[in-house]
């Protein structure tokens, strides 16, 4: 391994070290100076990562899997593109919070944040440790729980303590998870010793619920209709895709060495909720007469299809099913923060409507929020060539190798999920116009980047196929 | 006769062996089409952001005028060195090579183009004035890149690329007026000969002449293809350079029977695009289009595409198959001259001015195309090449003019035109002098190249060049006296310059180039590798016709009925009803072949169209499909109704709203729901790691 700039440390740890220092000091320093300056901080922080992402994803390739820091961190595929998905999904936003989040008191405090949390997605993407991952999680729960409350407004202050008291029930549960998969597998990540399968069973349970919490997992959702539905959509925006990257990292660390050699207990498990949180986010959606809310169901139909991914994932299976998961998250976060980004756009100073009839025509108030939402919508329908199209046509080809009923339930929900979509996305065309004019600012211009980002990577799909686990290098 | 050709073919045996050096006038000539496709390109994208005729103009003069920089670059690079140019741009392997060919005779005809589409660019823009719309614009670029690329290619198929590309803004320009008004028909409205109507609108005449070129481009295609199978490569040449080897690749696959038929095939889209009889009939209805289109592509240059291919592949072939060839050269040679004496006589009786210099061209191009086939090699290429340059010059020049008086006069009539010359002075000169090198009057340009392709025929055919050059100074004439004098006091008025200037200049270089001709010609000849021997016997019978020609005219007209010739009868009537219905061709032409055809069509519409497939799809398909959905509403259809429209979104409805109902904000809910889950699950996996065990 090639020497890193950095003295002792080879190259990639070098550009992790570089990638600390910059989110650290956009985090912790960066405010002390102005809203401008911590702006500054964090937009190029970000793109500092993007390119540390894409170094590093050329390095899993060509190197295989590098254990980093003594092996506290490894460098896969899939971690370099989860790093790669969040720092994307977070430039748009901290490029739409220019023209958010400057008005507010709390401005500065919005980049700061935003640098933690995506501190906190390179120590579970590129975890091998239960260390990294505990303080992974504390990084990622605090900020995304303070991000909800930095706009002052009442509703939004009462979703975020909602938010911040079921994540202490989570969090509980997560170091349970931590002790049994310790039990398991000693304080590094990969290794499985000959134990009792109740100890394993707890040590996939625990980490789905704790963390299935954070995603929006079946019966473990309660908080997030109120949160994705009542809190300022913008901040929602970052909440939503973040919080999905982090919680497929999250996942997949923990369970991925026991679906390789346990799969059948992450298979009924995981089977169950994805079934039950597909099923119950796309048929609530139906029933929600206003764009936010139907877009948080959405959000918990989306990551049903995100476990039922998990549930599949085998040794046989996850050649097909890492990159169309990659794909499915990215897609997601990329689609949903656009569209929370438009709804922000067009609920603003309507905060208190409730009715997805202010969409209604909104192409001719602002044809490029309109081709934003419209395009968001196709790709979490899944429309071709979108990332949500190759996402699930590869998620769903891995379930029905092993589990037809499952793949089944997939495709209905996917079925389902268009209705609704279509029936927002039909109303932005509409010639009677309810819609407010909308300003094209950067949050709009944001939005369509993501959308056409979203769209149209689906054609790169050669680029996802490196999405590997170090346990089993191509 | 097939002695003769076959002396001129050894007469220019002297040639030196051929050499082709890479780059250099070539890559010029490269840049020459290339760039003015590039203008057209841009034009579109103007076009397209809604630029105006201005902008077009202004492109298209732009490009045109890189194009004449760049084709005299490649040609006097070529004059200097006297060598030929290869360039390549690129190549598909076994397909097609993209790149420039230049020796004498592209050089020369690629700038005699170049030049002639930048003057009558210019005289465009004042003459089409409003109508000049972007779209005129573009394809008159289109046309002239289409053309260079044509002269300029080095493969046959990227040049048959060009020759289609003529083809194209031909049509689009033949239909500019696609609103087909009236003042732009060619021929007399009501006039109907054996039944065939005897006018053409421009729709008309633009699908006539696509369909008539196509014809003749159908067959190249067939004999692209043949020989490309067995030779795997269009690049001529390759053909130039190992004549032996085209020779025994082709005659091992064809044998020596087809080898003639072959070559009749390639030369088809030739014969078909220089209106070659009796497909000259697309190029005499072609005058729909506006007079510059007429002046530049029905006249200088499209035409004498086949010109140039037959100058350029003649030779090739003789050198390939040799002696083989001469009855195919011979009977095309004899085609040619009856092409230029059949629409001579025409000329001699039409009113329309610009269909008198549409049979004139017709007839000018076989005098080229008979020298290019009977002649052969390099004296053959010389004559045609000569006689196409002076004929590019005096013929554009009159069509220009044609425009101006047409314009002047509102009538396309000549007969009715007989404008005072000192009210057009310029314009009168211009048609004087640029008439005199169509008839043939010593010292003019058309006398001399005239006088090289006649030098270059047999005896028999040497008469009927001779008498049809007769014909030309009386037709033409005929027109001068028509269109100026004559009694004539209507009032003209000269156009503005951009118009006079160009034809002017033609005017004067028809003369110029005249006087200058020995010179001129001994460049020419040194280009081609040619020696011409001057034959005085034969430039004073030449002098002698176009004299008397016009001695007799103009006594006729001018002295003897004092500018109101007597309406003839009997004989002479049906004489002159035969010359002025074309030799009658077209309405044999629409008897033989279109109204079968037409007739054909309409049959196999009423009897498979109608009476078959019209009957399954629009009466057996739909009753039988009405019956079976009657059918399956009444017993299936009602049942899914209610399951779709009322008990699925029922259901979904309810159950919709006791999941939304869960969510009542209630936090303690929450978590009792968040714990019972865990419980739940748990004991989900109790109970499977308990299977697991076998209890």
């Amino acid at each position: 391994m090639a020497a890193g700039f950095v003295p002792g440390y080879n190259w990639p740890e070098s550009l992790v070290i570089l990638v600390t220092l910059a989110l650290g000091y956009t985090g912790l320093a960066s405010p002390l100076f102005g809203v401008r300056h911590a702006r500054y901080a964090a937009i190029v922080s970000t793109l500092l990562s993007v390119a540390t992402a894409l170094l590093l994803y050329q390095e899993a390739l060509s190197q295989g899997p590098i254990y980093l820091f003594d092996g506290n961190m490894v460098l896969d595929g899939i971690g370099a593109l989860l790093v790669l998905a969040a720092s994307i999904t977070m430039l748009v936003d901290l490029v739409a919070a220019v023209a958010v989040v400057e008005e507010w008191e709390t401005g500065s405090a919005f980049y700061a944040i935003s640098a933690l949390n995506l501190l906190g997605v390179y120590a579970i993407a590129l975890a091998h440790s239960l260390v990294l991952v505990y303080a992974a999680w504390i990084l990622a729960a605090v900020s995304s729980y303070v991000i909800i409350a930095l706009w002052k407004n009442e509703v939004s202050a009462e979703a975020a303590a909602k938010y911040a008291v079921m994540g202490v029930l989570a969090t509980s549960l997560l170091i349970y998870a931590l002790g049994f998969a310790a039990e398991a597998g000693g304080v590094y990540l990969g290794s499985l010793r000959p134990i009792d399968l109740l100890v394993l069973g707890a040590a996939t349970l625990l980490p789905l619920a704790a963390i299935g919490f954070k995603m929006g997992v079946v019966p473990f959702h309660m908080w997030l209709p109120d949160v994705y539905g009542n809190a300022r959509p913008f901040l929602v925006s970052v909440v939503a895709s973040q919080a999905k990257i982090l919680a497929f990292a999250f996942l997949l660390r923990l369970l991925y060495p026991i679906a390789i050699t346990h799969w059948g207990l992450v298979h009924v498990l995981a089977g169950m909720l994805a079934a039950a949180t597909m099923t119950l986010g796309n048929v609530a959606a139906l029933a929600a007469s206003d764009a936010r809310l139907i877009m948080a169901y959405s959000a918990i139909g989306q990551a049903g299809y995100i476990v039922a991914g998990l549930a599949a994932l085998n040794a046989a299976t996850q050649e097909v099913l890492l990159p169309g998961l990659l794909m499915q998250v990215l897609g997601y976060a990329l689609a949903k923060t656009s569209a929370f980004l438009v709804l922000d756009a067009v609920y603003q100073g309507r905060w208190g409507e409730r009715s997805i009839e202010l969409l209604r025509g909104l192409h001719y108030r602002n044809k490029w929020a309109a081709l934003a939402l419209l395009l968001a919508l196709l790709t979490l329908l899944g429309m071709p060539p979108s990332l949500g199209f190759w996402g699930k046509l590869y998620i769903l080809y891995g379930i029905a190798a092993v589990d037809v009923a499952l793949a089944l339930i997939f495709l209905v929900n996917v079925a389902v999920a268009a209705y609704y979509y279509m029936m927002l996305g039909w109303r932005l065309y509409d010639k009677e116009v309810h819609a407010p004019n909308v300003r094209t600012d950067l949050r709009v211009a944001a939005a369509l980047a993501a959308s056409i980002l979203a769209f149209l990577l689906g054609v790169a799909v050669p680029f996802f196929t490196g999405a590997y686990v170090y346990a089993t290098p191509p | 006769m097939a002695g003769e050709a076959a002396h001129a073919i050894h007469a220019a045996g002297h040639a030196p062996p051929l050499v082709i050096t890479e780059g250099g006038a070539a890559l010029y000539a490269t840049l020459a089409w290339l760039g003015v496709y590039i203008a057209a390109a841009s034009i579109l994208v103007a076009w397209v952001l809604g630029g105006g005729r201005r902008i077009a103009a202004a492109l298209s003069i732009a490009g045109l005028a890189w194009g004449v920089y760049s084709a005299w670059q490649a040609l006097a690079t070529h004059l200097a060195t006297g060598e030929a140019y290869k360039f390549v741009l690129g190549r598909v392997e076994g397909l097609i090579t993209v790149g420039s060919f230049v020796d004498g005779l592209s050089a020369w005809i690629g700038f005699i183009v170049a030049i002639l589409s930048l003057l009558i660019g210019i005289y465009s823009y004042e003459y089409m004035g409003e109508d000049g719309t972007p779209r005129y614009w573009f394809f008159f670029t289109f046309f002239v890149a289409s053309m260079l690329l044509l002269v300029y290619a080095t493969d046959v198929l990227l040049m048959f690329i060009g020759w289609e590309g003529t083809g194209l803004a031909s049509y689009a320009l033949i239909g500019y007026y696609f609103d087909d008004r009236e003042e732009f028909w060619v021929g007399d409205p009501g006039r109907v000969r054996l039944g065939v109507p005897m006018w053409f609108t421009p729709t008309h005449s633009a699908i006539r002449a696509f369909v008539f070129t196509g014809f003749g481009d159908s067959a190249f295609l067939v004999a692209l293809a043949a020989m490309h199978n067995v030779l795997h490569t269009l690049d001529f040449t390759i053909w130039m350079l190992h004549p032996e080897a085209l020779r025994a690749a082709l005659l091992s696959a064809f044998g020596a029977s087809m080898i003639p038929f072959i070559i009749l095939l390639f030369f088809m889209a030739a014969l078909a695009k220089s209106a070659q009889f009796p497909f000259h009939e697309w190029l005499v209805t072609a005058m729909t289009g506006p007079t510059s289109v007429s002046a530049l592509i029905h006249a200088a240059t499209m035409v004498k595409a086949g010109v140039y291919a037959a100058a350029r592949f003649a030779p090739i072939f003789y050198a390939a198959f040799g002696d083989m060839l001469l009855p195919l050269y011979k009977s095309l040679a004899w085609l040619a001259l009856l092409t230029a004496f059949a629409t001579a006589t025409m000329a001699i009786v039409a009113r329309e001015l610009k269909l008198i210099l549409a049979y004139s061209t017709a007839s000018q191009l076989g005098y080229m195309m008979s020298a290019a086939f009977a002649g052969a090699a390099a004296l053959g290429s010389l004559a045609a090449t000569a006689h196409l340059m002076s004929h590019a010059v005096f013929k554009a020049a009159l069509f220009l003019i044609a425009g101006a008086l047409i314009h002047a006069a509102h009538t396309r009539y000549v007969d009715e035109m007989r404008f005072d010359p000192k009210t057009m002075p310029i314009t009168a000169a211009s048609m004087v002098l640029a008439g005199a090198s169509l008839a043939g009057v010593p010292m003019f340009a058309g006398f001399w190249s005239k006088d090289l392709v006649i030098a270059t025929l047999g005896p028999a055919m040497r008469i009927v060049a001779l008498v049809t050059a007769l014909l030309t100074a009386a037709y033409t004439t005929r027109m001068i006296l028509y269109a100026f004098d004559l009694g004539g006091h209507r009032h003209g008025h000269e156009p503005g310059p951009a118009m006079l200037v160009p034809y002017a200049l033609l005017a004067a270089a028809s003369l110029g180039m005249g006087l200058a001709w020995p010179s001129l010609e001994h460049a020419l000849a040194a280009s081609l590798h040619a020696h011409p021997e001057f034959n005085p016997m034969l430039a004073l019978t030449g002098a002698s016709a176009a004299l008397t020609g016009i001695g007799v005219v103009a006594v006729l007209y001018d002295v003897v009925w004092r500018g109101n010739p007597p309406r003839v009868t009997g004989a002479l009537r049906a004489l002159y009803d035969f010359l002025y219905d074309r030799w009658l061709i077209n309405p044999l032409l629409y008897r033989a072949i279109v109204y079968p055809g037409a007739a054909l069509s309409r049959l196999l519409a009423m009897v498979i169209e109608k009476g078959f497939f019209d009957r399954v799809y629009h009466v057996l398909v739909p009753r039988a499909f009405s019956a079976a959905v009657e059918a399956a509403y009444r017993g299936i259809e009602a049942g899914f109704d209610g399951l779709y429209h009322a008990v699925i979104p029922g259901f979904f409805r309810s159950a919709a709203a006791a999941l939304r109902g869960v969510h009542t904000g209630d936090i303690s809910r929450y978590i009792s729901v968040f714990i019972v889950g865990v419980v739940v699950v748990a004991l989900l996996a109790a109970w499977y790691t308990l299977g697991a065990w076998g209890w």
